[in-house]
Formats: C-alpha cells, structure tokens, sequence
C-alpha cells in the first residue's frame, strides 16, 4: 500500500492558514468522512491472472476485490463504490456468458454507479440493456444521445447519493464511438463533445442540485500526445467537477494528477490500470462550516 | 400603518436569518487522502463471491477443454509460408465466403504478428488453443481494393517477408515487392477485390495506413469465433480441414 496525502503541503500559503484549534478538538458533527473506491476497465477479470509466469500471474480477481470491499465497509461509514467503464471483454467469461456474470458480481459487491466504455458495447446494445436491467446500479452518461435507443431506459446523466450530511453527484462521459466502435453495435448511439455535457450536468448537480461533491466517471482516456479530449482537457476546461476517474487508457497512475480548473480550482484525475489488479481508495473529509471559514481545511480547498 | 411596516419589516428579518443561516453552512473538502490497493495474495477472497464464480469457472474450463477438431500433423508458424498460416487462412477464406455471401471473398489475410502461437501438435484441438492462438479481439472485415491498392498491400506484406495467406492467392518476394501475382488462377487485373482480414489491419495497423479509407463491411465477429464455429461446423459434418503445406509465397532472386 502507498498511501499518499497529497493535498497537504500543495500551497506555502495553505499551511499559513493552519486552523487554530487542532482537528481532532472539531465536533464530530462537523466532519463527514466520505470514502470512494473505483475500479476501471476491469475486462472481465473475474478470476486472478493465471499462474503462469507472466508479469501479473496472480494477481486480480474478483473474489478479492469483494473482500477488500468489504473490510472497507465494516471500517467506513460512508462508501461510495464506482467503475469507469469496460466492464466487458476480455476473458471467455464475457465470450461465453455474455457479460451476466460480471454485472452480478457488481451487484453484489454493491457498486452504486458505473460508466460505459466503449467495450462495453461489445455484445450489441441490446445485449447492454438487457443486462443493465438486472443491475441495481446505473449507468451514468451525459454525452451519449440516445434517440429511439433502448440505452436511455438503462442510462442516467447523473446520479446522486447522499452520505451523512454530504451531497454527492456522480456524472459519467464516453469516448468517440467512431472508427472504435462497429455501427452494429453502438446501433444510433450519438456522441457529443464531453466537455460542453459535462460541463452543464456538473453545473446543474453544484448549482441547482445542491450537490456538495461532483464526481466525473470518465472513459475518455488520461490524456493523449494529439487534440483528443481527455480527462486532463476536461480537469483544464470545466469547473464543478472535483473528482475524475478514468479509464479507457488502463493508466497504472502512481499518485493522482492534479490539474485546476477553469476557476484555478483543484480537480483530482485518479485512473487504476486495468484488469482488477488494484482498487483506488479516496478518504475525504468534508467539514460543515459557514462558507468560506474551514477550520480543518490544510490545503488547496482552503477558499 | 406602523404596526403593518414593522410586520413586514420583522418577517424580512427572520426569513433573512433563517436564510442566512440555512445557506451559510456548507461543505468544506477539507482533506483528500489517495491509496493504491494492490489485488495481491495477501488479500483473502471473499467465500461467498468464490461460490457464485464456482460452478461458471467449472463451465468455462469444460467449455475450453472441449475438442473441436484434430490437425494429422503437427502446426508450424513460420515465414514466408507454413503450413498453420495456410490452414488458418483457409479456414478464415471459407468463413469470410459465407459470412460475406453478397460482396464475396477472394482470399483471406491474417497479420503474421496476430498469430500467437509457434506450433499446434498434432491430434486434438480444443477451443482453448484457438483462444491461445488468437488471443486478440480482431472482428473479420472484408475490404474492397482496386489494382493499385493491391499491389501496394501485397508489397507491405512481401516487405515483412510473407504473412499468412489463404489458398486463393499466390505470388512470390522479389526484393521487398510482390511480383507474379495470382488471385484465383487469374494475374491481377484492373478491378475490384475483396479480402477478409483482420479489423486492425483494415483499419490501418502494421503500416496497411493505405487500407484506412478504403469501403469496408466488418461483421463484427471474433475471427477466433470465425475459426472456432467453422471448426465445430466442419467436425459435426466429421470433416477434418485440410492442411496444406505448399509454397503460396515463393522467393524470387
């Protein structure tokens, strides 16, 4: 385990306005601990890597990842457990099963949302959906268009959870369709630039919505050498959104990438490779407090 | 008059206050702390996880262990020419022709480097050798091509020193370029073809960047499901396919 506090010590300036009375004094009250586990492009690893040889023999596994889940649990009060999409393909599991025994596994690891990657298109929409419908969790996406689409009864732009006292909107957005997805399979799925969508679901969950935290589930991809949106162009051009985790370019990241927003706010980019090889794990603590005054606050969020 | 203004003055008040104070607490991101759980085997797995995965495991490996066919000889992968190339792009020819009935098939194509094993012993194959051999996710496509974009294809592939082709064509390396080509019997001539391989290559990987714009249908199918449905057809009708071991692509001085 590497654990990183990485929001401390971000800013001279932040530790200049170390609160005066010392975290622990805070009411209990005051402090919401929120703690998100995510996963992306998971690609049907339902069972660890095999044992031969090779770099992650081993390692994953689906079985594992519901332990861990658990412990969380027990130990936390508020956990929010998200994938960022590819959920599918990869494994005969998907070939021979069609993807039902990855999304029960979800299930019953309890995900409350997920995002769709492109793979995940790879049984046909009709395929998605009927699977969709058996899941308790939803898919989130603000970019994908779904006139006459069966997707739209099984997609949602946002969802929000509320944890303790903290309000937390969960937004989604997919990659380009064209040239990585065959027509047969995404049927009339229509993709629209990310970054305007997720720019208008974020406002409405901050500003209409009341939301104390947006979350984007992102399957853009980290960043690219080229133009390509990315989650690093959508952190540089947006506000509202806090957190983005990705996927879609298996980055094995080994901190998170901190980029500011169009407001020079803080926007945490976090990606965990792929296959189920690791789990990331975000602890937040939100302190209730008038605005503007946050005594616990040590870093970068200090406004 | 008075006792009115006060009123109103007075509700002002309390609502601004209540207003005040229900919008001036609000949530500080006060802390952000980012940990790594690496799924190793120091982490238990979870008893009743392992159950429901049981009995769909079981299914998985009886499913791959299931024989779909035999090869008499033993499959050897090799450049310019070798007998699991042919075989494999025999098979895939024979499938792209009924999968692509109404555009038809001249021959079959697979990139030397999506081929992912050596060798094939002789006797039995089960559908985990095919997954072995092709453990990528390529779809068949059938891509259309004139004259001059065929010449350049079949230069790319004498230029890598021979992939694996179908029987339907043959032509021979001279100095890095496809010469004495011939396309069912026939030498190339001005006019359309059609070539099943994989959507990588169609789609411009392995330097086949030529092959980007050209008209394409992919079928959306696993070329492993291609070959591992042909072979189960052509076992169920207790055939076995052939395996041929000549020369397609001949090197010429």
């Amino acid at each position: 385990m590497n654990r990183r506090s990485f929001l401390k010590n971000t800013t001279a300036s932040g530790i200049g306005i170390l609160s005066p009375i010392p975290y622990h004094m805070l009411l209990d009250q005051n402090i919401t601990k929120i703690t998100i586990l995510h996963t992306n492009d998971v690609h049907s690893r339902v069972d660890p890597f095999p044992q031969d040889g090779s770099r992650n023999a081993g390692r994953g596994g689906a079985a594992r990842r519901a332990s861990i889940i658990d412990r969380v649990r027990t130990a936390e009060e508020h956990v929010v457990l998200l994938d960022s999409g590819d959920i599918f393909q990869g494994t005969p599991y998907f070939n021979f099963f069609g993807g039902e025994v990855e999304i029960e596994l979800m299930k019953r690891m309890k995900y409350d949302a997920s995002t769709i990657g492109n793979h995940d298109f790879d049984n046909g929409l009709d395929n998605l959906v009927k699977l969709m419908k058996t899941a308790d969790f939803p898919m989130v996406n603000c970019n994908y268009d779904y006139d006459d689409n069966p997707l739209a009864s099984v997609t949602q732009e946002y969802k929000i959870i509320q944890k303790g006292d903290v309000k937390i909107g969960i937004l989604g957005v997919g990659i380009e369709l064209d040239g990585l997805v065959p027509k047969k399979l995404s049927g009339n799925t229509k993709y629209n630039n990310p970054i305007p969508k997720a720019q208008a679901t974020a406002n409405k969950l901050k500003n209409e919505l009341g939301c104390d935290l947006v979350i984007c589930l992102s399957h853009l991809g980290y960043k690219y050498k080229d133009s390509k949106v990315s989650d690093v162009k959508l952190a540089l051009n947006s506000e509202n959104i806090d957190i983005i985790l990705g996927g879609h370019t298996h980055t094995f990241m080994r901190s998170p990438d901190i980029h500011r927003n169009m407001k020079g706010e803080p926007v945490i980019i976090n990606q965990v490779g792929w296959a189920g090889l690791m789990m990331g794990r975000i602890d937040l603590k939100f302190e209730k407090n008038k605005k503007g005054k946050c005594l616990s606050c040590e870093n970068l969020f200090v406004s | 008059m008075k006792i009115g203004k006060f009123c109103i003055w007075a509700a002002f008040i309390i609502l601004l206050s209540i207003g005040c104070k229900s919008k001036q607490l609000v949530q500080h991101l006060a802390d952000a702390d980012v940990d790594y759980i690496q799924l190793d085997d120091s982490q238990n797995n979870n008893a009743s996880i392992e159950d429901f995965i049981g009995p769909y495991r079981k299914q998985v490996q009886e499913e791959l262990d299931g024989v779909i066919g035999s090869v008499s000889e033993e499959l050897r992968k090799s450049k310019p020419n070798s007998n699991m190339g042919n075989w494999f792009c025999d098979l895939l020819e024979d499938s792209a022709k009924e999968i692509f009935k109404e555009t038809g098939v001249d021959f079959a194509v697979q990139n030397y480097g999506g081929v992912r094993l050596g060798s094939i012993p002789a006797g039995e194959i089960t559908k985990r050798k095919i997954f072995e051999l092709m453990p990528f996710d390529n779809t068949l496509v059938n891509v259309e091509m004139d004259k001059e974009t065929m010449q350049k294809f079949l230069d790319r592939i004498a230029d890598y020193g021979g992939w694996p082709i179908s029987r339907s064509l043959k032509f021979s390396i001279q100095d890095s370029a496809a010469v004495d080509i011939m396309i069912n019997n026939q030498p190339l001539e001005d006019k359309n073809y059609y070539v099943a391989m994989p959507d990588y290559i169609a789609n411009g990987g392995d330097d086949c960047y030529f092959l980007k714009d050209s008209k394409k249908e992919d079928s959306g199918l696993y070329i492993r499901s291609v070959v591992i449905e042909y072979l189960e057809m052509l076992q169920a009708k207790e055939i076995s396919a052939e395996i041929d071991s000549g020369e397609r692509i001949k090197m010429k001085e």
